[in-house]
């Protein structure tokens, strides 16, 4: 209790030096009800992400920017949510007021327009605020939304929805899209609302789906259909309709129409339940749409790269739909294929074989049938299954028979890898580690701490020595610091082989790399700061722009795996990260799905 | 006494003469002190670069230098830079790490390009020996490689464009040699045109035709014959290549000629037939590969009764924003057509074609002087965030008109009302513009404009924006008032070098090849982290005042940044 009391002054404090006007919350409480699956494994996690939100929390007013208070808020709002809602709320409203703030701020800030061009239009950071918000207190989430709707986002949807005149209101073209997003973010948090006050839920969902399309409306028209069926099917056929008489073009304004095409025809395809009650479309509409977007596509060619469709999906529509449109959709796809990727790069044809469960042997047989182009991934695949089953000489001949030159090595390289994996699932540890001693040098390091990962998994104590062995293999293969990007993702899966065989090793050997990687976020902030992307604002990374681009690549397992093995020194060792903005990215990756 | 009158009234007369050409000798000998002083700096700071293939682009522009001036010297800086390149590509050749960056080196991809195109414009056939010299291990098996089996996969297509690459760079270089060395031109260009085709070989033939009309025609005729009865895909790829360098063969046979143009160019017949080659390929592929839009002006010439699929086809190729190449569009906007008669036709067009037919007429409008019609055009057609930019691009050319006309105070009452977005710009053009009508008598008023316009900067800029923002200042400061050029410029080198300094450790921990080894490779441009900054200025400034132009270049703190400024240092310093 204490504890959470801690949370609560954190707050207190935090409240006077930004938002006065939202009163201390009360201590926290615990959601004794969560407690029925593992009362110990709860109580522990839940402590974990009190400590994680209290550190997270402590760091909070020393942020600059208002939005990644805001961000940080909503986070650690609905972090907290189902063990104390009350002091959630007052983060959620703290979020809202902050992300106004910094909205506000930005709008009148004209030197720096184009910097704060993300505030004033909502690109990122209203969805990544609002969204967690929503999937606690959606309704308080769909207020917001329209509390913060910026000028900017109003004149886009009035334009959007009131043409004026056919005058060009907005040379850009960008309107159109700030107009989608917003509205696509208001129909989330409606479905959202919807779920959390099932009373509302038929009249909101009704009078969303009534607005307009979006990629959510199927969502929509699903959750009305499990209080409201007759409505849902009355609504969907509507939509239907919308759809079948859009145009489909590369116009930013048909993305929308496209877009939900594509998930409507995507589900069609599942497999449901048999006899199970739900949202359907007449078949002879999906029939129409699918031959609508196949038509569209076809007659799009190469711009099709440009529209968001994905050919391999609509091949899996004509397929169902429209089997005569296959043959032209297969020629597209292969028109599509980047320079240099074919006979690399699945189609659909090769596809179509590797996701059957043929054995290696009838997969060879059919691959013979297929274009010269189609061949090479199937014959890999064979291989691979010839590999994985222990056949490993008639892998090797299928792939000498028909591969040569650059397309040979790649193609014995992944056999071997495929063999080195069934060896190590036979227990035969040294036969494995004598193959990947081979492996080129990029593969072998990875290889090498599947190897140790694997053995250490079937047999902690019997096999500990040989996988430590195996990792301070690897270790004396890497250099001592990481100077680029892979080699810091080589430390990175060491480090976290290392974890659960050897903590202590595993912090020794990342701890090092921390000064080297504080260097290189700050080079970064004065790099992006100045490249003048929404990146870096006032010298500091904004949260809600992926979080993690600090300028390397850091993966978010590391410290989850860490963690398992010494929670304590785990939250230290994000200590030694100099950036505030990176520490609390971190706790909060780990508070959110770090301690499971 | 009459003798040594007319001797004295000679040596008046050659006085003057003798003056100039005192002052003549003076000028050419301190441009000559300054550029020795230039290259001596470098040749000191050269050994000191940490990447081979610098020492080697280095080495390179310096030999070009030294050309004109001492030949044996520069040919001892080519070979020096040809042995710094070869250790360099077999350094990275050798390197393992998949990771490395190096793969430029070991594919031919800029810096080999580079050095021999600058060797082979002093000396051709040196640069073809050097070419067989220097070519890295992945070119020579590119080369060699056989067709791809057709019963195996062997992934070679990176290998075709590699092989490509290298037989175009000796194409070209046995242009270069044929004029450098006429003597030997003929026999280099048959055995070059022998060999295979690329983007050099119609000027291959054009060279070739200069000298003997008959065997250009026969072996032109041959080399069609070859494009028409070939494919224009390669392992079931568009070959592009290809199929630009058929479009470029045609387009060069169906261009205007003069009645008296004895030129090469291709049978009309063959072109013919390989026009309609080039079409069939695009209509088979249903606008499954970008169109060329030349297709449709040599189907207007060659295969009329194509046009018109072939324009459907670009319409249906439309792209984002709905922009489509419209033959239509391209007419009326690059034909002598009126304002109004644009206007009259944009109603047939596509909404972002009208915006362009809008934003057209709307100009020619105001280049007339039509400044009421314009600004009706523009409450007529556009709304909101539209109306504002149309009308600032509208006042932004009524103010050049003024300016232009030498009505200076009237444009400058117009910038005040801009906003701050394109008032910088404005304001250094008109101080410009104002300045070099008369450098005597509007000097002053240039200057008070150019004050109005550094309140409109930064005193130290924190973003590219306002890096390129001071720069433009900078650049029109230069030639108004040097002194204070220099003083902003070497304001601006602390901030430049902390840039520099982040991009050379950022940069190559995300394998960005810009950067190798902490340092930044001279062959891939010149931008240093592309922050805005214009180096071109210290050009401007040395001009104004060389030694002080050197001692600025002396701040900047990277090694490789000041060796590269000062080799544009000493190409001015010869001028």
């Amino acid at each position: 209790m204490l504890r959470f009391a801690a949370v609560s002054t954190i707050i207190a404090v935090t409240s006077l030096s930004s938002f006065a006007q939202v009163a201390p919350p009360p201590p926290l409480r615990v959601n004794t009800t969560a407690a029925k699956v593992d009362p110990q494994k709860v109580a522990e996690r839940l402590a974990k992400q009190i400590t994680l939100a209290e550190q997270v929390l402590t760091e909070v007013p020393g942020l600059r920017l208002g939005e990644n208070r805001a961000h940080v808020y909503a986070k650690v709002g609905a972090m907290l949510w189902k063990s104390d809602q009350k002091t959630a709320k007052d983060l959620f409203q703290r979020a809202v007021n902050d992300m106004l703030n910094a909205q506000m701020a930005a709008e009148s800030d004209e030197k720096n327009r184009q910097n704060g061009n993300d505030l004033r239009v909502s690109i990122a950071i209203r969805p990544v605020v609002l969204t967690p918000i929503g999937g606690f207190d959606a309704e308080f989430a769909l207020e917001s939304l329209y509390r913060t709707r910026t000028p900017a986002i109003q004149r886009a949807l009035l334009q959007v929805s009131e043409t004026v005149d056919g005058k060009v209101g907005d040379s850009g073209g960008n309107s159109s899209v700030v107009a989608q997003n917003e509205f696509m973010l208001e129909q989330r948090l409606i479905r959202m609302a919807a779920e959390q006050n099932p009373e509302r839920a038929a009249k909101l969902l009704q009078e969303s789906i009534k607005k307009g399309l979006s990629s959510e409306t199927l969502s929509l028209l699903k959750k009305l259909y499990e209080t409201d069926p007759e409505s849902a099917d009355s609504l969907a056929a509507e939509t239907m309709d919308k759809l079948l008489g859009s145009t489909f073009s590369t116009n930013p304004t048909d993305q929308k129409a496209i877009s939900l095409t594509q998930t409507i025809l995507n589900d069609s395809l599942r497999v449901r339940k048999p006899g199970a009650k739900e949202l359907t479309f007449a078949d002879s509409s999906l029939r129409s749409l699918a031959n609508k977007i196949i038509n569209y596509a076809i007659s799009a060619g190469q711009n099709i790269r440009m529209s968001g469709i994905g050919i391999p999906a609509l091949i899996k529509f004509a397929e169902k739909y429209s089997p005569a449109m296959v043959a032209a959709l297969k020629k597209l796809e292969k028109a599509n294929m980047p320079p240099g990727t074919a006979g690399i790069v699945p189609d659909s044809d090769s596809r179509k074989l590797m996701e059957s469960s043929m054995p290696a042997s009838q997969l060879v047989a059919e691959a013979k049938k297929l274009p010269a182009e189609s061949r090479a991934p199937v014959y890999q695949n064979a291989a691979m299954k010839m590999a994985r089953t222990g056949d490993y000489n008639a892998a090797l001949d299928l792939i000498n028979a028909n591969f040569s030159g650059r397309a040979l090595e790649n193609a014995i390289n992944q056999l071997n890898w495929a063999y080195a994996d069934y060896l190590i699932g036979q227990g035969k540890y040294q036969e494995a580690e004598k193959l990947i001693d081979d492996f080129p040098i990029a593969n072998r390091v990875s290889a090498l701490i599947n190897l140790a990962q694997k053995a250490f998994a079937k047999n902690a104590d019997e096999n500990r020595t040989y996988s430590m062995s195996v990792l301070q293999k690897v270790r004396s293969m890497l250099p001592n610091r990481p100077s680029d990007n892979s080699e810091l993702i080589q430390f990175t899966q060491l480090t976290s082989a290392y974890a659960p065989i050897e903590p202590a090793e595993a912090f020794n050997t990342f701890e090092p790399v921390i000064p080297m990687l504080n260097e290189l976020v700050d080079a970064n902030a004065i790099v992006q700061a100045f490249q003048s992307t929404s990146s870096v604002r006032s010298g500091e990374f904004v949260l809600s722009n992926g979080g993690f681009n600090f300028g390397f690549f850091m993966d978010p397992g590391l410290f989850r795996n860490l963690a398992k093995a010494d929670f304590e020194r785990t939250t230290k060792l994000i200590d030694n990260f100099a950036r505030r903005e990176m520490r609390i990215n971190l706790k909060l990756q780990l508070a959110e799905t770090g301690l499971n | 006494m009459r003798t040594l009158r007319v001797i004295g009234l000679v040596f008046v007369l050659l006085l003057p003469v003798a003056v100039f050409t005192q002052n003549a000798d003076d000028a050419a000998k301190e441009k000559q002190r300054r550029r020795e002083m230039v290259i001596d700096q470098i040749v000191t700071d050269l050994p000191n670069l940490t990447l081979g293939e610098n020492r080697a682009m280095v080495s390179t522009r310096l030999g070009n230098l030294l050309w004109q001036t001492d030949e044996k010297r520069a040919r001892a800086m080519f070979q020096t830079a040809i042995s710094e390149l070869v250790e360099a590509q077999t350094q990275a050749e050798s390197r393992q790490t998949p990771n490395s960056n190096q793969n430029e080196l070991a594919t031919s991809g800029n810096t080999r390009p580079q050095i021999l195109q600058v060797i082979a414009n002093r000396d051709a056939e040196w640069a073809l020996d050097l070419l067989a010299i220097t070519r890295p291990a992945a070119i020579v098996k590119a080369l060699a490689a056989a067709p791809p089996k057709a019963d195996k996969i062997s992934n070679s297509n990176n290998f075709l464009y590699l092989a490509q690459n290298e037989r175009a760079m000796e194409q070209s270089f046995i242009r270069m040699a044929a004029d450098q060395n006429p003597e030997k031109a003929l026999k280099l260009i048959k055995d070059a045109l022998a060999k295979d085709i690329s983007n050099e070989t119609l000027n291959l033939l054009k060279k070739l035709h200069q000298k003997e009309p008959e065997s250009a025609k026969a072996i032109g005729s041959r080399i069609a014959d070859k494009l028409i009865g070939g494919d224009f895909t390669q392992a079931g790829q568009p070959d592009h290549q290809k199929i630009q360098i058929a479009i470029g063969f045609i387009s060069d046979t169906v261009a205007e000629r003069g009645s008296g143009d004895k030129t090469f160019h291709f049978e009309i017949s063959q072109m013919r037939s390989l026009a309609d080659k080039v079409i069939s390929f695009y209509l088979n592929q249903s606008g499954q590969v970008y169109l060329n839009y030349s297709i449709i002006t040599i189907a207007e010439k060659l295969s009329p009764g194509s046009v018109e699929t072939l324009k459907k086809l670009s319409t249906a190729m439309s792209g984002r924003n709905g922009f489509s190449f419209n033959p239509e569009l391209q007419k009326l906007m690059n034909g002598s057509v009126t304002a109004e008669q644009m206007l009259a036709a944009a109603g047939k067009f596509t909404g972002f074609e009208r915006n362009q037919i809008y934003q057209q007429a709307v100009n020619k409008l105001a280049q007339e002087g039509n400044m009421a019609r314009a600004t009706a055009v523009i409450k007529e057609t556009y709304s909101e965030d539209a109306y504002d930019e149309a009308m600032r691009n509208l006042n932004g050319q009524n103010a050049n008109r003024l300016m232009n006309e030498g009505k200076f105070a009237d444009a400058e009452l117009i910038l005040d009302e801009m906003p701050e977005q394109g008032r910088l710009s404005a304001l250094l053009n008109l101080a410009n513009t104002a300045y070099n009508r008369d450098q005597v008598e509007n000097k002053t008023y240039a200057m008070a404009v150019m004050q109005k316009a550094r309140l409109l900067l930064s005193e130290s800029p924190e973003n590219n924006a306002e890096m390129s923002n001071l720069n433009q200042y900078l650049n029109t400061l230069a030639n108004i008032d040097p002194p204070e050029a220099f003083r902003v410029f070497e304001r601006m080198i602390p901030k430049l070098n902390e840039l520099a300094d982040a991009a050379a450790i950022l940069y190559p921990f995300q394998g960005n090849g810009n950067v190798r080894r902490g340092e930044f490779v001279l062959s891939q441009g010149y931008s240093f982290g592309n922050f805005g900054a214009d180096f071109s200025v210290i050009n401007v400034l040395a001009r104004k005042d060389f030694d002080q132009a050197s001692k600025v270049v002396d701040q900047i703190s990277r090694r490789e940044m000041r060796i590269w400024i000062r080799l544009q240092l000493a190409d001015v310093a010869g001028q």
